[in-house]
């Protein structure tokens, strides 16, 4: 069964790198086609290069679409790390050479996903 | 052991550099943007620490990058390249491992970011081959 699925939001911080990791990361593990567009341009939110290079800032609007099986899922997991990700101190850089800070909380790696991600 | 080899484990990296600093920079820059889980292998500079590459380090770095998903290697300059083949040669499990084409600072933080979301070796090597087409600005 397939679905499409769209909600938008507004970054509280802008979409540098980490959040650009993390973002990619959790889309990866839906099987759903999933883009993010930000100021008139579209990028596949698998690509982690491709979501840096939207160059998102604090304070833009930026709209998660998907479509496929799990849709639904894979915009509300991603409008989360939107949201949470791009805080300020939202993800905070980890002490040279240890485990980044993220990954923690349940909204960076939905447990729905989780189960999905191969083994 | 050579029905499936590749089913099952993440897929690791291996980065070939000409500068030891350079490969553990790139390591370690892949490893937050993509959130710590993939084993990411720098293998840079010669074995006494000059500027070039290392056969011994590159043969390393693919025992350690392996956990049963294959190994992505990335070379920074095309004589790397030269490097990697020669190991490949002799290399027990190379059969496991894809050489990708790709620049190298965005080709590891592409390929890694693939690897943690669970992609297999060709979806890893391609998301690293990708990045040559991703415009910075």
């Amino acid at each position: 069964m397939s679905a499409s699925c769209e909600q938008g939001i507004t970054l509280a911080g802008d979409l540098h790198a980490r959040p650009a990791g993390a973002l990619a990361v959790a889309a990866g593990r839906f099987a759903s086609a999933v883009s993010v567009t930000a100021g008139g341009h579209t990028a596949d939110a698998k690509s982690v290069l491709g979501v840096m290079g939207l160059g998102a800032t604090s304070g833009q609007h930026v709209m998660v679409s998907a479509a496929g099986p799990d849709a639904q899922e894979a915009v509300a997991a991603l409008i989360a790390i939107l949201g949470e990700a791009t805080k300020v101190g939202g993800l905070l850089p980890s002490p040279r050479g240890g485990v980044p800070a993220y990954g923690k909380s349940s909204l960076d790696f939905p447990a729905h996903s989780l189960a999905a991600a191969r083994t | 052991m050579t029905a499936q080899p590749m089913s099952t484990g993440a897929v690791g990296i291996v980065l070939v550099s000409h500068s030891a600093e350079l490969a553990e920079g790139a390591a370690h820059l892949a490893a937050q943007v993509s959130g710590g889980t993939v084993t990411i292998i720098a293998a840079g500079g010669t074995d006494d620490g000059e500027l070039g590459t290392s056969a011994a380090k590159v043969e390393r770095g693919l025992s350690q990058a392996e956990s049963g998903g294959g190994v992505v290697v990335l070379p920074d300059l095309g004589s790397a390249v030269l490097t990697v083949r020669a190991v490949l040669e002799d290399y027990g499990g190379a059969e496991n491992v894809l050489l990708a084409d790709a620049p190298f600072v965005e080709g590891a933080v592409a390929a890694t970011v693939t690897a943690a979301a669970g992609g297999d070796i060709k979806a890893v090597a391609a998301a690293a081959e990708e990045a040559r087409h991703v415009r910075k600005l």
